[in-house]
C-alpha cells in the first residue's frame, strides 16, 4: 500500500488495519446487476478500495432508471449500464479495477462468463437469475448477498453455503418479472448494507446477516428481522450439509 | 387449534395497518383465512382470485414462512400448526 492509499483509506484502516485494507485490495467481488442495488453497491466496493469488481449487466439506460440508478447520467441514456457504471466507479477510484460482463447470464453461459470471485452480490431484477446465481454460489462455495426491493420496502440476507438456508429452501418458486414502482433511497438503504455485508465478510468482522432476512420498509421508518431455517435434503444446497454432518 | 403469531411485511403490513397479530387455526389455511376475514383488503394479495374459485389457492408469489420454513416446501396451505409457531407471510419483493 502505498502513502496516498494510506491516506485514502485512513478512516477504515481505523477500523479494520492495513490487513484489512489489503484483504479489500486483494479481494474480487461479483456485482451483479448495475442498476438500483447495483449502483450503491458497486459505489460503496469501489470507494472501500475492492480491488477488482466484476459487474454484470446486459441493459443498457433508460430514462426511467434514473430515479434511482446514480451511476447513470442523463447523458448516459441508451449506453450500457456496466460502461456506464464503470466509467463513474474509475473516477471515484482510479486504482481498482472493474471487470464488465455485457452478456445476459443463462445456466450455459453462467460458469464460464463469471471469473473466480470470493463472493457475489445480489443485485438483480428478477427471481429466475438468482436462483441461477444462487446455484453458482453453493458450487463453488462462496457467499451470495441477497438483496430486493420494492416500493418503499427491501430485504436482505447474506447466503453461506452449507451453512445457512440457500435462496432456494427460502423462495423456492419464480414469478414472473414485472415492473415495480420504486423510490430511489429503497434500493440506497438496501444496496448499502449488502456493500456492509461484503465488507464485513471479506475483512472478517462482525456478525453476517447468516440465516436471518432483515426487511426495510421506509413507510414506517422500521426494520424487522426474521430467523430462516434450511431445508432437509435441499436439492440445491443438500449435500453440502451432509458434508458437514459427516466431518 | 393452536394459537399462532403472524407477521406481515411489505404491502401486507401496509394494507392491513398492523405489523404482527395472534390468530388460532388448526392448519395454514385457516389462520390465513381467519386473517383476511379481519383485513379483508388482504384477500385479493393473498390468494388468487378469491371470488372465482371454490378452494382458495395462494398467489405464487406470495411465502409463508413457519418459524423460518417455506410451506411450499411443506404441505402448503395444509400444513398443520402448533402452538407458538410463527407464520411470516411475505408478499413479493424481486425488484433491483
Amino acid at each position: 500500500m502505498n502513502d496516498f492509499e494510506r491516506e485514502k483509506y485512513n478512516r477504515q484502516i481505523l477500523l479494520f488495519g492495513e490487513e484489512g485494507q489489503e484483504k479489500l485490495k486483494n479481494a474480487k467481488v461479483l456485482v451483479a446487476g448495475a442498476g438500483g442495488l447495483g449502483s450503491p453497491v458497486s459505489t460503496y466496493l469501489a470507494i472501500a478500495g475492492v480491488g477488482k469488481i466484476i459487474l454484470a449487466d446486459f441493459d443498457s439506460v433508460d430514462p426511467s432508471n434514473l430515479n434511482r440508478q446514480f451511476l447513470h447520467h442523463e447523458k448516459d441514456i441508451g449506453r450500457l449500464k456496466v460502461e456506464s457504471a464503470k466509467e463513474k466507479l474509475l473516477s471515484m477510484n482510479p486504482d481498482i479495477s472493474v471487470e464488465t460482463i455485457a452478456e445476459m447470464l443463462t445456466e450455459s453461459n453462467l460458469e464460464a462468463l463469471v471469473p473466480e470471485c470470493d463472493v457475489i452480490v445480489d443485485a438483480l431484477d428478477n427471481l429466475e437469475t438468482r436462483h441461477m446465481l444462487n446455484r453458482l454460489a453453493i458450487k463453488r462455495r462462496i457467499p451470495l448477498i441477497h438483496g430486493a426491493v420494492t416500493g418503499y420496502d427491501g430485504q436482505v440476507t447474506t447466503i453461506v453455503p452449507g451453512e445457512t438456508p440457500c435462496f432456494y429452501c427460502i423462495f423456492p418458486r419464480i414469478s414472473r418479472k414485472e415492473v415495480f414502482p420504486v423510490l430511489g433511497v429503497t434500493p440506497g438503504i438496501i444496496g448499502s448494507i449488502q456493500a456492509n455485508e461484503a465488507i464485513k465478510f471479506l475483512t472478517g468482522q462482525g456478525k453476517l446477516l447468516e440465516g436471518r432476512l432483515l426487511f426495510w420498509n421506509g413507510l414506517s421508518g422500521n426494520f424487522s428481522e426474521i430467523s430462516l431455517s434450511k431445508l432437509n435434503n435441499c436439492p440445491v444446497c443438500g449435500y453440502l450439509s451432509k458434508e458437514t454432518e459427516n466431518k | 387449534m393452536a394459537e399462532v403469531k403472524i407477521k406481515l411485511f411489505a404491502n401486507l403490513r401496509e394494507k392491513a395497518g398492523i405489523s404482527e397479530l395472534q390468530l388460532s387455526g388448526e392448519n395454514v389455511l385457516d389462520a390465513l383465512l381467519s386473517l383476511t376475514e379481519k383485513y379483508p383488503d388482504l384477500k385479493s394479495l393473498i390468494f388468487e382470485k378469491p371470488e372465482e374459485s371454490e378452494t382458495p389457492v395462494m398467489c405464487s408469489s406470495i411465502n409463508v414462512l413457519i418459524n423460518g420454513n417455506n410451506v411450499r416446501h411443506l404441505e402448503g396451505l395444509d400444513t398443520l400448526l402448533s402452538d407458538t409457531d410463527e407464520l411470516a407471510v411475505l408478499p413479493p419483493v424481486s425488484g433491483g
